[in-house]
């Protein structure tokens, strides 16, 4: 990881009395690839517009690459932005959008030229820099948008949802571009999006915003096995969650009740007897065992209500006794027909012991 | 159906051209007053270039109508740009009288218009009409200008930004090629109304700055002459490639 790019320290901004970021710290790496994740209106955009220069902060310090950059007008930045309505120059060619900032900054024809081609092959758009936007698809101005930004040869790449308007098969495609142009350009690429597979997907790092507030931040694994707390449990992938009350502890490992069943669970944050917790499950962990297998482990006990089958998984809604659902995931493996269950049929549910996650249940 | 259709759009259009259509054609006619058919001609159209008064009157038009569009066009640009890159207390409401100066009838506009210039002790004359004339104007070109602006993804003025551009350049780059049809519409608009302005022109000019609506008022009252028939068919015909003109201006690039 190379030094610090952009640090946001201590940074505020409202609009009509509104808190959008409350007073956030954050180090961004030069060279990675970061994402800023979080529900619709947490601040995910004002965090880049603050970034691109196109928003001032009210409190705070924005510093880029070394340098405290608050005043510093967008102009000026070593920073482009692809914006999520691609922002296209609808006046122009393909061709005249790309080379704007080179040319705003009176370099040579010949080599705006070069560099345009260049961008446009990187782009995987060759030979089109004469047509109009007007005449392009939402993938090809959305690789316009991109070529038009790291022409420029930034420092940093802003992305502020660049895929939402792009189709499920074009969005998987895109992806993966993205990340090789990461690659090829290794300039640090900060990346807006609500959708959490898109963010867990792509990306070094994770920063999960909500309320213009960061729940976390850290690498995908680590976002999406250690959530720190509730809020980015239920944000990023799907999760079970049983409330609980712990009844002893070792200090390392600690004795639970969860739907009335005790069970033995890792101790990671120094839980004490008698509180409240919350334990999560994804549904690829949890383990179904049937009923008539005469189950050997602790667990709870339900009924399959419905088998979903996806092709490589199977996917089990299950009610448990206490009439509380769950969803759980199975993947198929040498004997197939195992994970296939009868409507209705009779199983326990359990899971591979330190494989939970235990938040305490504010 | 499709024959009640079209048969009721051809009234209305009945409605709207006859009278034009009666103006043309007599224009073309040799009899001198009757209201009867004497062979085509030209003649009224040599006599109207003959007319040194009438020729004078449209010179004046011309130049005041040349004259206060330009200065309403580049007025009013400026404000439908203010209108829409800033934000202000007050822009709505503000917004909302500039419709009111437009709707505002012209013997309002007129009668206020002299009231202020007597007070002013301007003299009434080419200056007076031209204040006028930019006066009510205005309101169209910032109308027209605001409307096409406005359509704009504001992320596009953020974008030039991005990329490096100033105020100017955005200005020059951006904004200015993107509104160029509207201003030109803006334009031609005030362009024409200038040109036949009858009321408020009444008011605000001097005996010595004859403009050619008020001439021709003046000798319609003696009985309208051919030549005015001439006239009046070459001032259509000059509006009809005008709005020509405005409509492919304003459709080009919308698509
Ligand atoms: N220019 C502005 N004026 C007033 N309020 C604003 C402005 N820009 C953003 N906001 C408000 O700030 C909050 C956060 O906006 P922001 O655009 O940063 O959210 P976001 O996380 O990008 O959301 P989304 O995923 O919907 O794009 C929203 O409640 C929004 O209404
Ligand atoms: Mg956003």
């Amino acid at each position: 990881m190379g030094k610090q790019i952009v640090s946001f320290k201590g940074v505020t901004k409202g609009f009509d009395n509104q808190t959008v970021v409350d007073n956030i710290s954050l180090d961004i790496y030069g060279g990675e690839f970061l994402t800023l994740l979080g529900p619709s209106g947490c601040g995910k955009t004002t965090m880049l517009r603050m970034i691109a220069g196109l928003e001032s902060c009210d409190e705070g310090q924005v510093i880029i690459n070394g340098v405290v950059s608050n005043d510093i007008p967008a102009a000026e930045r070593d920073v482009n932005t692809v914006f999520q309505s691609y922002a296209l120059f609808p006046h122009m060619t393909v061709l005249q959008n790309i080379a704007f900032g080179l040319s705003l900054k009176g370099r040579p024809e010949a080599e705006i030229l070069e560099k345009v081609e260049e961008a446009l092959a990187m782009v995987k758009l060759a030979g089109f820099g004469e047509r109009r936007i007007q005449r392009l698809s939402g993938g090809q101005q959305q690789r316009v948008a991109i070529a038009r930004a790291i022409v420029n040869e930034p420092l940093i790449l802003l992305l502020d949802e660049p895929l939402s308007a792009l189709d499920h098969k074009l969005r998987k495609e895109m992806r993966l571009e993205l990340r090789q142009l990461h690659r090829k350009l290794g300039i640090t690429f900060i990346f807006v999006t609500h959708d959490q597979e898109e963010a867990l997907t792509m990306s070094d790092r994770i920063v999960v915003m909500n309320n213009g507030k960061i729940e976390q931040t850290g690498e995908p694994k680590e976002i999406y096995e250690e959530p720190a707390n509730l809020f980015v449990a239920d944000f990023i992938g799907e999760s079970n969650f049983f409330d609980g009350r712990v009844t002893g502890t070792d200090g390392h490992w600690m004795d639970i009740l969860v739907e009335d069943v005790a069970m033995t669970v890792r101790n990671r944050r120094g839980f004490f007897v008698n509180q409240d917790i919350r334990v999560l499950l994804r549904p690829e962990d949890m383990v179904i065992q049937r009923a008539s297998d005469d189950c050997d482990q602790p667990h709870l006990k339900g009924r399959v209500e419905e088998l979903i089958y996806k092709g490589n998984t199977v996917d089990l809604v299950i009610r448990l006794n206490s009439g509380k659902r769950i969803a759980t995931t199975e993947f198929f493996n040498e004997d197939a027909e195992e994970i296939f269950y009868a409507q209705n049929e009779a199983v326990c549910i359990s899971w591979i012991q330190g494989w939970e996650v235990v938040l305490p249940n504010e | 159906m499709a024959l009640l259709k079209r048969s009721y759009l051809t009234l209305v259009y009945l409605f709207l051209y006859i009278p034009i259509l009666v103006l043309i054609v007599y224009s073309f006619n040799a009899a001198k007053y009757a209201t009867v058919w004497k062979g085509a001609t030209l003649k009224w159209y040599a006599k109207l270039f003959e007319n040194e008064m009438l020729m004078d009157a449209m010179v004046n038009s011309i130049t005041v109508a040349v004259t206060s569009s330009i200065v309403a066009t580049a007025i009013g640009t400026l404000g439908a740009l203010a209108f829409y890159r800033y934000r202000f207390t007050g822009r709505k409401p503000l917004y909302a009288m500039v419709y009111t100066t437009m709707m505002s009838p012209d013997i309002v506009m007129g009668i206020s218009l002299v009231c202020l210039f007597v007070i002013l002790g301007l003299k009434l004359g080419f200056i007076t009409l031209l204040l006028a004339h930019v006066t009510f104007c205005l309101p169209f070109v910032i109308v027209t200008v605001y409307a096409r602006i406005s359509g704009f993804d504001p992320a596009v003025i953020d974008a030039a930004k991005d990329l490096g551009a100033g105020e100017f350049q955005i200005f020059r780059h951006i904004i200015l090629p993107m509104t160029a049809p509207a201003v030109a519409a803006g334009w031609l608009l005030s362009f024409t109304l200038s040109l036949d302005d009858v009321i408020v022109s009444f008011f605000v000019t001097g005996p010595e700055f004859e403009i050619l609506p008020l001439k021709i008022y003046s000798m319609v009252r003696l009985g309208v002459k051919p030549e005015v028939n001439a006239l009046c068919t070459l001032m259509f015909i000059f509006t009809l490639l005008s709005v020509i003109a405005a409509h492919y201006l304003v459709k080009e690039k919308t698509k």
